[in-house]
């Protein structure tokens, strides 16, 4: 991981251009316990892990208790936290989007929906959000990634992230067969890493 | 590790294994090997995916909620634990089970004053060794079925308590100012005592039939019995319980249908904080949790009117 000059928060510590908030400062305090930190750390941090529980979860009462449950984890978590292996930011957005997935997931399994009725819902959904997403500065870069994908690979990539569909679901959603989605998923990941520049190992 | 498994590190990063797949693939995975390189890097991509979306501020409770839980729930340490295979991505550790948020909803509605405790003791009288118990069952009180799911997490016994101090001591001021100094002693008390009571507490709510149940006591503590029969295993914790008077103490029974009181123990001492008595072999053939205030040391049967009395099944 080196200093690509876009990926603000894949930098090492001290060398990225100036992190938002210091992030990585207050997660080495919360490592020790320190509260009122953490506090700055939910500050810094909450409207985007919300953002993108609310994402994936679309309900506003489940998202509410997700956020919860990772800033709850990032507190008990906080020692284990290797800072040398990735930003702070990074590392809760991780956890974040794992936490969403599993509770849509077991929220699907509980009411058996439809799941071409559910795509077809997200995908309408979908529209108005992006529009508004496309203004924020931050997600333009991610977005003009998003664009140098094929169609298949984008639309594959969001319903698994944003969608929080399993390949499976994605692979029936598509109509294609598994492996095909198993690999354009893989492919297109991999072309996101390179235009986003985050570093090769 | 087999072949086709490489082809997996974009779905993997993309939470988009269903579990059995991930578990499998995190299994596989060596640290430093090229496939779990790529799977971290494909998860710092996933990562910035996520500026795709807007932020939104959450609801202006959910901080002082958060604040109230991590007050009295301790960190993991580094080095103990379950981490291990999750350490090849540097994924945040997977295995560590969520905080049920069902049992935080149960906690979070403060229970009306009991009354099954005055009826009792109206009952009851004086001196009696037999606690007549409520003829109804109560109401104050839900039980709370703790899900067998993701079970073992101190998280979530923690995650209710927290939820209990912060309505217990809340106010039209806003809990954490009136009740500072009783917030930082029961932390204290909850980081010394740590250990024990935390894996006993576990223990008992990890089991697949464990039983939760929260009462308000008069003059505004709150008390938590839980149980499993499987386990055979069974706790009482208050918090806020004022100190008993000089030369008394608090002593907990255990009440069958008939009203026959067995001692379950005298309450370790209260003073605005938690306390935590373990019940030995459960409760047993108990249908009621009652306390009394007895001469200091406690005696072999109820000697006052109990202070509360409460069903526990």
């Amino acid at each position: 991981m080196s200093g690509h000059e876009t990926v603000m928060y894949m930098h090492p510590p001290g060398t990225g251009p100036s992190a938002p908030a210091d992030v990585d400062e207050l997660m080495a305090l919360v490592a020790q316990g320190d509260q009122s930190a953490f506090g700055s750390l939910y500050d810094a941090l909450a409207p985007h892990v919300h953002g993108l529980v609310l994402r994936v979860l679309r309900d506003p009462a489940q998202s509410e208790e997700v956020t919860q449950e990772v800033f709850l984890e990032v507190w008990q978590q906080a020692k284990r936290f290797d800072a040398d292996r990735g930003r702070a930011r990074a590392w809760i957005t991780v956890m974040a989007h794992r936490r969403a997935v599993d509770r849509v997931r077991a929220a699907q399994a509980s009411q058996e929906r439809d799941l071409r009725e559910g795509i077809k819902e997200y995908r309408e959904s979908y529209d108005d959000v992006e529009h508004r997403v496309q203004v924020a500065l931050e997600s333009e870069r991610v977005h003009k990634a998003m664009e140098s994908l094929t169609e298949v690979q984008r639309q594959a990539i969001k319903l698994a992230y944003y969608g929080g569909y399993s390949y499976g679901e994605v692979a029936q959603a598509l109509d294609l067969p598994l492996g095909t989605v198993k690999t354009r998923i893989r492919d297109g990941m991999i072309r996101l890493r390179d235009t986003l520049g985050v570093g090769h190992g | 590790m087999d072949d086709h498994l490489h082809l997996l590190t974009g779905a993997y990063a993309l939470n988009a294994l269903d579990e059995d797949e991930r578990r499998h693939f995190e299994k596989s995975l060596t640290p430093g090997h090229p496939v779990a390189e790529e799977a971290r890097e494909l998860s710092q991509v996933a990562a910035l995916l996520a500026a795709g979306t807007t932020p939104v501020a959450p609801p202006a409770d959910l901080k002082a909620r958060l604040m109230a839980q991590i007050a009295v729930t301790p960190q993991f340490e580094a080095a103990t634990g379950p981490a291990g295979q999750e350490d090849a991505v540097q994924e945040p550790a997977g295995t560590v089970p969520a905080p049920a948020s069902a049992s935080e909803d149960t906690t979070t509605a403060q229970p009306p004053p009991s009354h099954g405790a005055d009826r009792a003791a109206e009952e009851a009288g004086a001196g009696s060794a037999r606690i007549a118990p409520p003829v109804t069952r109560s109401t104050d009180a839900e039980v709370v079925p703790l899900p067998a799911r993701r079970a073992s997490s101190s998280t979530r016994w923690l995650a209710a308590v927290a939820t209990v101090l912060a309505v217990a001591t809340a106010g039209t001021a806003g809990w954490a100012f009136q009740a500072q100094s009783q917030r930082e002693e029961a932390e204290r008390r909850l980081a010394a005592a740590q250990d024990s009571p935390a894996e006993a507490m576990n223990r008992i709510i990890a089991a697949p039939d464990a039983k939760l149940k929260q009462f308000a006591v008069p003059g505004g503590a709150t008390m938590l019995v839980m149980h499993s029969e499987k386990e055979g295993r069974g706790g009482v914790m208050t918090l806020g319980m004022a100190a008993a008077p000089q030369g008394k103490s608090y002593e907990l029974w255990l009440i069958d249908q008939a009203g026959a009181a067995k001692p379950a123990g005298l309450l370790n001492s209260g003073g605005g904080a938690s306390t935590w008595n373990e019940l030995p072999g459960g409760i047993g053939s108990a249908s009621f949790l009652g306390v009394t205030l007895e001469p200091e040391g406690g005696s072999p049967q109820p000697t006052t009117k109990p202070i509360l009395v409460e069903s526990i099944t």
